[in-house]
């Protein structure tokens, strides 16, 4: 179990990764072995934020 | 695109393999990159490896902020580290800044931030380059002159608007474009107006360009300046001369990034550095209502005032050795020529000056005299009471007699004794050995302060530190170079 500050950091983190991965592909669409490099890394960074934030949601209900 | 002058060797030390990826995409382009995603791999690349930048974040596998750790091992290795994290506590910014990190960016970081990064790197591992060019572009070695000019490292850094003040003749043009080029490398793009130097009624349809049958003789369409500056820098010079209605439509194109041309419906974008010049005092048009207040506040930005030559007389021996060295054909101006010179207002500046030396190297002797000299030269020249260049000569005799020769006798301004020197070591050793000899001992007359020396010496930067390598050279055991 991570505490609250260390999940507040990690979705921040995550999140960050992920729009940075977003606008390198945005800036350069032609590229599919980048695309093909970046879709699973950012796909397996979206489930873990998503763990991540519903275990936030947890901490915060209790 | 960032354009950097030379390839480089990047480490990234970031745990997230996302990021990484990310980054590395980024960089790549500029050079080789390297990654590590623990603290303990990184060490043991930066100890292995030769790398001109880290990127460090905080948080890594082996735990968090042990990115911390890694800061100071890489700056004591010569790389410059950058901190990429998402922590913004202001104690984890300070101790990275400690630890000796140059820049902090905050994540998400854009393409920009990393490109400022990158271009700060690439200004401050050419400091020579700086150098280099004050020592050839624009020469000076007045103190408070080139103090100005330090603003240049900050202005290279991001696109704020340059305005630069200085009297006719003082380099306005050469400053800008010195700028420029120390920005892209090259003079490509860089697009020069002189706002005085046209009509008023052709200086909208130069500026905005115009489509074919805007006005009667349009024939076919032109791009104008605003144009023609997309992704390089525009400098208008002479801008207090602009019409009050133009100035409007400036301030809109500056503004908006957009205009029209002449005759035309269609907008047109135009990304562009405005660099502006004037000689005039644009705070006093602005109170008489003669330049827009508003255009004035946009164009100023990083401000840069040239000094008259008047005001820097220490230069016009160094800007008069310059602009001989131009010339195939070389002439020697004795001291009292040059006193003379130095004794001039040259209202004109520096451009009067190249003019006069050029006039003087075609005349046909081969040693100028004072006769030689333009009458409005002579006739306003207000000289020192004794002669600085005999002075000059004179101190130079005695600090070589006892250094190298302590005595001479044939009233040759050579002694028997360094006439045996050269004689067994060559002319270029017995020159460099006053070179040497006269650099150390002025530099330490001086508390080892280097522009009060170059002011003294009257020689260059480039010369100094050419002199300076040897000396430490030598110093080291080494044979120079």
């Amino acid at each position: 179990m991570k505490d609250q500050s260390k999940l507040i950091h990690d979705i921040n983190s995550g999140l960050s990764s992920i729009s940075q991965a977003i606008e390198l592909i945005d800036n350069d669409k032609g590229n599919t072995e980048l695309l093909s490099q970046v879709t699973p890394l950012a796909l397996e960074k979206i489930t873990q934020v998503l763990a991540d934030w519903e275990e936030l949601k947890n901490h915060i209900r209790e | 695109m960032l354009k950097l002058k030379k390839q480089l060797n990047f480490l990234i030390i970031e745990d997230d393999q996302l990021s990484r990826l990310t980054l590395s995409n980024l960089l790549k382009e500029h050079g080789l990159v390297f990654e590590a995603s623990d603290s303990k791999s990184a060490i043991d690349l930066i100890n292995e490896g030769q790398f001109d930048m880290a990127f460090i974040d905080l948080d890594l596998e082996d735990g968090d902020l042990k990115g911390l750790e890694i800061i100071s091992p890489a700056a004591r290795k010569g790389i410059y580290p950058v901190v990429l994290s998402g922590r913004e506590e202001d104690g984890c910014i300070e101790e990275a800044y400690l630890k000796g990190c140059q820049d902090y960016l905050v994540k998400p970081f854009n393409k920009t931030s990393l490109d400022m990064v990158l271009k700060k790197f690439s200004l401050i591992e050419g400091k020579g380059t700086l150098r280099k060019v004050l020592a050839t572009n624009y020469i000076t070695q007045d103190e408070a002159l080139i103090n100005e000019l330090e603003i240049i490292n900050e202005i290279v850094l991001n696109d704020k608007p340059v305005l630069i003040f200085g009297p006719t003749g003082t380099g306005k043009s050469h400053i800008a474009k010195t700028i420029h080029e120390l920005i892209y490398g090259n003079d490509d793009k860089f697009i020069a107006l002189n706002c005085s130097e046209i009509p008023e009624n052709l200086l909208e349809s130069e500026l905005f360009g115009y489509e074919k049958g805007a006005f009667s003789g349009a024939e076919k369409s032109k791009k104008g300046k605003l144009e023609l500056a997309d992704g390089g820098t525009l400098f208008l010079d002479e801008i207090a001369t602009m019409p009050l209605l133009l100035q409007k439509k400036l301030l809109k194109a500056i503004e908006e990034k957009t205009f029209y041309p002449l005759g035309s419906e269609k907008s047109v974008k135009s990304n562009f550095r405005l660099v502006s010049a004037t000689c005039e005092d644009l705070k006093a048009l602005v109170a008489k209502g003669e330049f827009r207040e508003d255009l004035y506040f946009r164009i100023e930005g990083y401000n840069i005032n040239l000094k008259s030559l008047a005001k820097r007389k220490g230069d016009i021996a160094l800007l008069i050795k310059h602009f001989m060295k131009k010339s195939i054909r070389r002439v020697v101006i004795p001291a009292d020529v040059m006193n003379v010179l130095e004794g001039y207002s040259w209202p004109g500046n520096i451009r009067e000056l190249r003019k006069c030396v050029e006039m003087l190297q075609s005349k046909s002797a081969g040693i100028i005299t004072l006769k030689d000299l333009p009458l409005n030269i002579l006739e306003n020249s207000h000289p020192c009471e004794e002669s600085k260049g005999a002075l000059a000569r004179i101190s130079t005799e005695s600090v070589i007699a006892t250094t190298i020769a302590p005595s001479r006798s044939n009233g040759s301004f050579v002694s028997e004794e360094q006439i045996r020197y050269i004689a067994d070591n060559g002319l270029k050793a017995f020159i460099e050995k006053i070179e040497d000899e006269m650099v150390d001992h002025f530099y330490k007359q001086n508390s080892e302060k280097v522009r009060q020396t170059l002011q003294q010496l009257k020689i260059s930067n480039s010369s100094f530190y050419r002199i300076m390598d040897r000396l430490k050279a030598e110093a080291h055991g080494q044979l120079p170079q």
